[in-house]
């Protein structure tokens, strides 16, 4: 019985993923086509919302939390305030389009995604890469090292260390970029 | 002017958004979440306040200099753990160092210092770059 369920809720998980695909691309057409900076962060905001209901429905809560809140929050409130300086028009921009290159990218691009989904292994199973390296260890032992229900935290923070120290020297890297640009006192 | 309804609703749920940082800072353990998410999410509850009630009163909670010197005390939080460790005579950032009766409280103590630093460092940068950026704004 509990097999049974746990198969409905997976096919349910899908048809929502293809759903929330679905939206995502609807979403950068209308940003590709936009001739509206306020349009295009307004939209830009919603595809971080759904980006982040996507990550939740794939199994991870801690990058939804930051999308939502980074992605949608965040940063289109830095966008609306550059878009504050710069104006909304972005029609001085002529786009100048040849036929041969593109012709060229999109048959290159073709190929090399067919190759890629020729590869690519089925969502959720055992035998993919993803599930195979050093991240079976972490699954299985982080657990028991550090006292954690949350694994992510305990990798993020304890054997991943580094990385984080480093993240956080990347956020500091742009408060003191933003300050050397934008020191302007009231 | 601004509308007297989002001004309100934004007062109202600016704390309910600070008690959610709190909550995943310090629930990290056991709940999705951890410093940077909880960073972030303090910050842009105090965005809201600034965009849509006031921004001088958030200048009076927070002042530019203690937002510059909670990002730097954030990650200075952050290497001076590494270098605990390093000087007790372990690798750097190897929380084995502190102190504690198992190797899991250990861990525990450790990441939640350095959680700590992380969600200092985040909140400051976010904040301090909203309030440049707005400043910038002003301008033009």
């Amino acid at each position: 019985m509990e097999v049974n369920n746990l198969i409905i809720n997976f096919d349910f998980s899908l048809i929502a993923l293809s759903l929330v695909n679905i939206a995502l691309i609807i979403i950068v057409m209308f940003i590709a086509f936009s001739r509206n900076l306020l349009n295009i962060a307004i939209l830009f905001a919603i595809f971080s919302l759904i980006m982040a209901i996507e990550y939740i429905l794939l199994d991870a809560p801690d990058v939804g939390i930051t999308e939502a809140s980074v992605g949608a929050c965040i940063s289109t409130i830095y966008v609306l305030l550059g878009i504050v300086v710069f104006g909304t028009d972005c029609k001085k921009v002529k786009l100048s389009i040849k036929k041969i290159p593109i012709i060229i990218c999109l048959t290159l691009g073709f190929i090399i995604s067919l190759a890629f989904i020729a590869y690519i292994p089925l969502l959720g199973s055992p035998e993919s890469p993803a599930h195979n390296g050093i991240n079976r260890f972490y699954i299985e032992n982080t657990g028991q090292i550090m006292g954690m229900k949350s694994i992510v935290t305990g990798i993020l923070a304890s054997f991943r260390g580094f990385d984080t120290l480093f993240e956080a020297c990347v956020i500091f890297t742009a408060l003191m970029s933003i300050s050397l640009i934008a020191k302007i006192e009231k | 002017m601004k509308d007297i309804l989002l001004k309100n609703i934004s007062k109202i749920l600016t704390p309910f958004i600070v008690l959610f940082a709190i909550y995943i800072q310090l629930n990290a353990e056991n709940s999705p979440g951890g410093g940077f998410q909880a960073g972030a999410i303090l910050a842009s509850a105090f965005i809201l306040y600034s965009m849509a009630v006031s921004h001088e009163t958030l200048l009076k909670l927070f002042s530019k200099r203690f937002l510059e010197l909670c990002a730097s005390i954030g990650l200075l939080i952050y290497v001076a753990t590494g270098l605990f460790t390093l000087l007790s005579g372990y690798n750097f950032l190897d929380y084995i160092a502190f102190p504690g009766e198992t190797i899991a409280d250990k861990q525990k103590l450790g990441i939640f210092i350095i959680e700590i630093g992380i969600a200092m460092c985040v909140f400051g940068s976010i904040l301090l770059i909203y309030y440049r950026l707005y400043s910038l704004s002003l301008i033009k």
